[in-house]
C-alpha cells in the first residue's frame, strides 16, 4: 500500500471523466450566450420549478414502494435455503439482462391507448399517461438496486443473532423491528440512495410513460434540441446539489461507523 | 445410565429424545433430569449431540420424538421466546446495533419492566459481571472475555428459571477461561439459577460441575459428580475422555483378580465378564525397585510436566504412562504396583474379542481366489480352503486383521465411532451401514469421521 502508483490510471480516468466535466458543467451554468459570467441561467431554475418537484416527487413515491416491495422480499430470501437465494437472485437480476430502453418501451406498448392492457381489459386504462404510469415504470426499473443491498445485508445477519432475539423473549414481529431492522438499515440507506439518485434524473421513462417531461428529459431536450448548453447545464447543476444534500441527509442516518455485522 | 435418584425438585426432564438432521441420528433417545439449582455440564467430542439438546430446550429444534418437559409440564408446544430459559451463545450472538447497557437490558425492555428498574438491575448485573463502567461501549469496541461477560450478564438478568450455556468460554485464552471458570461458578452460586452448561472441555466440567453427563454418538455414556466420572469411568470412552489414563484389554477369570500385561492384578471388582477393559489413572501407578513390583517396565522417555514427571514405560508390549514427583531417567528399569482400589475395570464397548459376520460365496476363481459377498459388498481374498458356490460361511474377523485404508481401496466404510488408546493400538468402533465393527490400527484418527477400511493385505484371513 505504500506505493500510490496503482493510483495513476484511476486519477487519470477521475480527472479526465468527472472533475473535467464537472468542472465544464458548472462553467456553463454560470455563463451567458456570450461566455460572460452571468446568474441570467438561474431564471430556467423558476421556469422548470414545476418539473423538479415533479420529478423528486415521484422519485420519492417510487422509491417509498421499491422500499415496501422490496423489504419484505429480502426478509424472504434470507430464510431460504443457499440454492433458493440463488434463484431468487437470479430471477430479481434477470430483467436487467435487457436493454433498459427496450424495457420502458414495452411497458409503453402495454400501457398506452389501444396497447396491451386495453385489449385484454376491453376499455381504455387509466394509468396511461398518468404519473402512476412514471412511478411503476421507475419501481420496475430500479427495484433490483433496492433489493439486493437489503438482501446482502440481512443475509450477513447471524442467525444466533436472530436466535438470541427470540431468547430474550421477542415474537416475530418484535424480532423484525427490534433486531433485523436496526440491522438492516445500512442497506436500506443504500438501496434508498440507489434507487432516489437515479429516479431523480431518470430521463425516456416520464416521456415515454407519462407522456410529460422530467427534469432529465428536459435537460436532455435543451442539449439536443435547443442546443442550449447553458441551460442544460444549470438544470444539471442544481439538479445534482440536491441529490448531494440529499445523500448527505441519509447518510447521516447511518453515521455509526462502529456497526459490525458479525 | 441413570443412576441418580430423582427428587421431587426436578426443574426439566428429557424423555426418549430423538432427532436427526439429514438422516443422520443425532440424538438416540436421551433421558435426562436436571434438579433445580444444579449445576449440569454437557460433555462430549463435538456432534455428540450436546449443543442439539441444549437448543431442543431452549426451543430452537424440535425434537422428532420424546419429550421435553419443565417443572413437570411439557414445553414443546411452548415457542421458544415464551419459555422460562435463556442461552449464552457459543459466539455471543451480542446485539451489534446496541451498546453493552442496551444489550444487557434487551430482554428486559421487551419485558416491559419499568425503565427505572432496568437500570438498576442492569447496573447490579454489569457489576457483577466486573463490567461497571462499560454501559456506554459500543460491542464492537471490547475484547473477547468482555463480550463473554456480556452475554452472560444478558442472559442472567432475566433471571430465568434455567440458563443454557452452549461452550460460552471456547474463544477465550487459557488464562481468561480459568478465571471466568471461577466467576461463571460464582454467578451459579450467587443466583440461585439452575445451569445446564455444555463443553467438550474435560477439565472445564470436572471444576465447574455438580453433575457431569458425558455424551458419544446421540447416547449418554454416564452420569455422575465429577469424582464419580473420574474415578470410576463406566468405560473406556469416559476414561479416555476424562484425564489422562492408561486403558488395557484385560481379562478376568474370576472376581478381584485382573490379568492383564502378562501379570495378575488385584482388583476390587466383581467380574463383569471374561474379556474386560481396565483403567489405571497415570499418577495411581506406583514406581518401586524392579523385580518388586507386579510388572517390570522398561523407561523409555521421561517428561518434566511442571507438577510432576510424565513417564512413558514399556511393559509387555504395552505402553503405559506414569506421572510422579520423582523422575526416573530413560533407560532404566523399574518395577511398576497399582493399588488394587486404583484399578478400574470396566464392561468392555465391543462385547467379543473379534468381528462376527456371514458371508456368502459368489465366485471360486482357479486362481486360488474366492470371491465373497459381505452386507452387500463384493469382496475378494486369496482362498484357503475349498469353497463352494452360494455356500454361507460364518466368519470371524480378528480386528487386527482389518485396516485402515484410502477411499479409493476401500472394502467397508463407516463412521469411527470412538477410538481408544489402548497401550499398543488404537481400538477403534466404527460404525457401518450394517453392524459395529472392531478395528485395532496403529493409524491414529479423529472419532466422528468417516473412514475407510478393508480386510489386510497380506494376511490370510480365511
Amino acid at each position: 500500500m505504500k506505493s500510490k502508483k496503482p493510483l495513476v490510471p484511476y486519477l487519470f480516468w477521475m480527472a479526465a471523466f468527472v472533475i473535467i466535466p464537472l468542472g465544464m458543467v458548472i462553467y456553463y451554468a454560470f455563463t451567458g450566450k456570450d461566455g460572460r459570467f452571468s446568474f441570467s441561467n438561474f431564471r430556467y431554475i423558476a421556469e422548470n420549478s414545476q418539473v423538479y418537484l415533479d420529478s423528486f416527487l415521484i422519485a420519492l413515491i417510487s422509491t417509498a414502494i421499491c422500499l415496501l416491495i422490496a423489504y419484505p422480499l429480502a426478509l424472504v430470501m434470507m430464510r431460504m435455503s443457499p440454492r433458493g437465494q440463488r434463484m431468487m437472485n437470479i430471477l430479481v437480476m434477470l430483467p436487467m439482462w435487457m436493454n433498459f430502453i427496450l424495457r420502458i418501451c414495452s411497458l409503453e406498448v402495454i400501457f398506452r391507448s389501444g396497447g396491451v392492457l386495453d385489449q385484454i381489459l376491453g376499455f381504455s386504462n387509466p394509468v396511461n399517461h398518468t404519473m402512476a404510469a412514471v412511478v411503476i415504470g421507475i419501481v420496475y426499473n430500479y427495484l433490483p438496486f433496492m433489493v439486493l443491498p437489503l438482501y446482502t445485508v440481512m443475509s450477513k445477519i447471524s442467525k444466533s443473532v436472530l436466535e438470541a432475539g427470540r431468547d430474550l423473549g421477542c415474537n416475530g414481529w418484535r424480532l423484525l423491528w427490534k433486531v433485523i431492522f436496526p440491522l438492516s438499515i445500512p442497506g436500506v440507506i443504500s438501496g434508498i440512495t440507489m434507487v432516489f439518485v437515479p429516479a431523480a434524473s431518470a430521463f425516456v421513462i416520464g416521456n415515454r410513460l407519462g407522456g410529460f417531461y422530467l427534469i432529465g428529459d428536459t435537460i436532455d431536450s435543451y442539449y439536443t434540441k435547443s442546443f442550449d448548453l447553458n441551460a442544460a447545464s444549470m438544470l444539471s447543476f442544481v439538479l445534482m446539489v440536491v441529490i448531494v444534500i440529499s445523500i448527505v441527509v441519509m447518510n447521516h442516518f447511518d453515521k455509526d461507523d462502529d456497526i459490525v455485522l458479525v | 445410565m441413570e443412576n441418580r435418584v430423582s427428587g421431587t425438585d426436578v426443574l426439566i426432564r428429557l424423555e426418549d429424545l430423538c432427532k436427526s438432521f439429514d438422516n443422520e441420528q443425532i440424538l438416540k433417545s436421551v433421558n435426562l433430569y436436571i434438579r433445580d439449582k444444579e449445576f449440569v455440564t454437557l460433555l462430549g467430542p463435538s456432534g455428540c449431540g450436546k449443543t442439539t439438546i441444549l437448543r431442543c430446550i431452549a426451543g430452537f429444534e424440535t425434537p422428532d420424538s420424546g419429550n421435553v418437559l419443565f417443572d413437570g409440564k411439557s414445553i414443546l408446544d411452548t415457542p421458544a421466546h415464551e419459555r422460562p430459559i435463556n442461552t449464552v451463545f457459543q459466539k455471543y450472538a451480542l446485539f451489534p446495533h446496541l451498546n453493552v447497557f442496551d444489550n444487557v437490558a434487551f430482554g428486559l425492555r421487551i419485558k416491559k419492566t419499568p425503565e427505572k428498574e432496568i437500570r438498576q438491575k442492569v447496573r447490579k448485573m454489569l457489576a457483577m459481571v466486573d463490567l461497571k463502567g462499560y454501559e456506554r461501549r459500543p460491542i464492537s469496541k471490547l475484547s473477547g472475555g468482555q463480550q463473554q461477560r456480556v452475554a452472560i450478564a444478558r442472559a442472567l438478568v432475566n433471571m430465568p428459571r434455567l440458563l443454557l450455556l452452549d461452550e460460552p468460554l471456547g474463544a477465550l485464552d487459557l488464562k481468561l477461561r480459568k478465571d471466568m471458570q471461577l466467576e461463571l461458578k460464582n454467578l451459579h452460586r450467587q443466583s440461585g439459577i439452575t445451569f445446564l452448561y455444555v463443553t467438550h472441555d474435560q477439565e472445564e466440567a470436572l471444576t465447574m460441575s455438580d453433575t457431569i453427563v458425558v455424551m458419544k454418538s446421540g447416547t449418554i455414556q454416564q452420569i455422575g459428580s465429577p469424582q464419580d466420572i473420574y474415578n470410576e469411568p463406566a468405560n473406556a470412552f469416559v476414561a479416555d475422555f476424562i484425564g489422562e489414563s492408561n486403558i488395557f484389554d484385560a481379562r478376568m477369570e474370576e472376581d478381584n483378580k485382573v490379568y492383564l500385561c502378562g501379570s495378575v492384578f488385584d482388583c476390587v471388582d466383581p467380574k463383569p465378564a471374561d474379556l474386560v477393559d481396565v483403567v489405571i489413572r497415570p499418577e495411581d501407578v506406583e514406581i518401586v525397585p524392579a523385580g518388586e513390583g507386579t510388572v517390570t517396565g522398561f523407561v523409555e522417555a521421561s517428561l518434566f510436566k511442571g507438577v510432576h514427571y510424565e513417564m512413558t514405560v514399556s511393559c509387555g508390549g504395552e505402553q503405559w504412562i506414569i506421572h510422579s514427583t520423582r523422575s526416573v531417567e530413560a533407560g532404566n528399569t523399574i518395577g511398576m504396583r497399582v493399588a488394587p482400589e486404583n484399578i478400574h475395570v470396566m464392561k468392555r464397548m465391543f462385547p467379543t474379542e473379534s468381528n462376527h459376520l456371514e458371508a456368502k460365496v459368489t465366485e471360486v476363481s482357479e486362481e486360488g481366489e474366492v470371491t465373497l459377498e459381505i452386507d452387500g459388498e463384493s469382496v475378494t481374498l486369496p482362498a484357503t480352503g475349498t469353497y463352494e458356490q452360494d455356500q454361507v460361511l460364518s466368519l470371524q474377523i480378528k480386528p487386527e486383521d482389518l485396516e485402515l485404508c484410502d477411499p479409493d481401496d476401500a472394502q467397508f466404510t463407516g463412521i469411527l465411532d470412538s477410538n481408544v488408546w489402548k497401550g499398543s493400538f488404537y481400538e477403534m468402533i466404527v460404525i457401518s451401514e450394517h453392524r459395529r465393527w472392531l478395528i485395532k490400527s496403529q493409524m491414529d484418527e479423529q472419532a466422528g469421521s468417516e473412514v475407510a477400511f478393508r480386510f489386510a493385505t497380506g494376511k490370510t484371513v480365511l
